[in-house]
């Protein structure tokens, strides 16, 4: 047997080998395709199984919380009925108290009145006698004061007011004079402006000048 | 020494001091090459007021040609100006040149010595004046005399009105 026929046959051999090897694969692939599949359905049944499951307990607990709903409602008008009523006594019950309590204070108001009045007439009847008491006194020693007055004004003020006036009229008669005295020196600066010439000024001038050297001014 | 009697040159102490300046001047130019007095004269004091320098000038002997003879006269005037007394006189009305030259010359006459007159107008005085002279003051305005015309009046009344 040549070498070529050898190299023949185990190229037949490998194809047959591979060609077996590759059916093998196939089945093997087309068994665990199945496999999943069946795995696949399993899970997608064992999901319904379980939503319905959640399905019915949701439904479950909403029906409880209704119920439970209700039944609160249930007992919250029962409780605002009955507070209603509680209420409504209770303000009856005050209303009667406060009532009371007028009526007793207006009772006592009355009595502190009448009393206040009594106690009251009796502090006026006292007052107005003490007051007669000291409204003599007052006039009494009033009169007193006066004279006493009228004697330290004779004795003191009098004579102050006196000087006083002597010396406001001492000094009107200063201001007086001192008036008489402008009127004169203006009228005599009138006339002597209009009657005297410069010639006559330079002759006072000159005796002025004669009567101080005579009275030793320039010695 | 004769003393000089400078009233025809100032009267007053402002004009006495505004003198002496130019005399004081003058004295400068006295010792100058060209120094010509009477120009000189002219331009410092005026035409009348030369005049009247150059003739005290000669009434005192003073050689107008000889320098030094100017110098000495000139300082001889301002030390008698320099020891004039001062008197002050409140009139009634401003004096005018001629009332202030009379009132010197009285002074000159009278005192036999030339004053400085200082002046102050108060027109209360009426007339008259008031004098001070080295401390010393005398009164003989006619405002004065009024008013003790007119307070020995007052006495009088106040005397009757009392009795």
């Amino acid at each position: 047997m040549s070498s070529v026929q050898f190299l023949q046959i185990v190229t037949v051999v490998a194809h047959t080998t591979i060609f077996l090897f590759l059916i093998f694969y196939l089945w093997t692939l087309n068994k665990d395709r199945k496999s999943l599949e069946k795995r696949q359905k399993e899970i997608e049944d064992k999901e319904k199984e379980i939503e319905n499951e959640h399905r019915k307990i949701i439904d479950e607990a909403l029906n409880k919380e209704r119920a439970i709903l209700e039944n609160a409602t249930k007992q919250a008008s029962s409780m605002v009925a009955n507070a209603q009523n509680v209420s409504n006594s209770a303000k009856e019950e005050v209303e009667k108290a406060l009532k009371q309590m007028v009526s007793d204070l207006q009772s006592r108001a009355s009595d502190t009145s009448n009393r206040f009045a009594d106690n009251y007439n009796v502090f006026l009847n006292k007052i107005s006698e003490n007051s007669l008491s000291n409204f003599q006194n007052l006039t009494n020693n009033f009169e007193q004061d006066m004279q006493k007055q009228m004697q330290d004004f004779r004795n003191s003020l009098l004579p102050k007011l006196q000087g006083e006036l002597e010396e406001y009229k001492m000094k009107r008669f200063k201001e007086a004079d001192k008036k008489i005295n402008e009127i004169i020196l203006r009228v005599s600066k009138s006339v002597f402006n209009k009657s005297t010439s410069s010639e006559d000024h330079k002759k006072l001038i000159i005796e002025s000048l004669e009567k101080a050297r005579k009275e030793g001014l320039f010695d | 020494m004769e003393k000089l009697i400078l009233t025809d040159f100032f009267t007053t102490k402002s004009q006495a001091v505004d003198f002496t300046a130019r005399i004081s001047e003058l004295s400068g130019k006295i010792y100058e090459v060209d120094f010509n007095l009477e120009k000189n004269l002219g331009e410092y004091f005026g035409v009348k007021k030369k005049d009247k320098l150059v003739s005290l000038l000669r009434e005192n002997q003073i050689p107008l040609e000889s320098s030094s003879a100017l110098a000495k006269f000139l300082d001889k005037i301002k030390d008698t100006v320099s020891t004039m007394s001062t008197v002050t006189l409140i009139l009634a009305t401003e004096p005018d040149e001629h009332t202030l030259k009379t009132i010197s010359d009285w002074f000159t006459l009278n005192l036999k010595r030339q004053v400085l007159l200082e002046t102050e107008v108060d027109e209360s005085l009426v007339a008259g004046a008031v004098i001070n002279y080295q401390g010393k003051r005398y009164d003989s305005s006619i405002r004065t005399i009024i008013d003790e015309i007119v307070a020995t009046y007052l006495a009088k009344n106040d005397a009757n009105m009392t009795n």
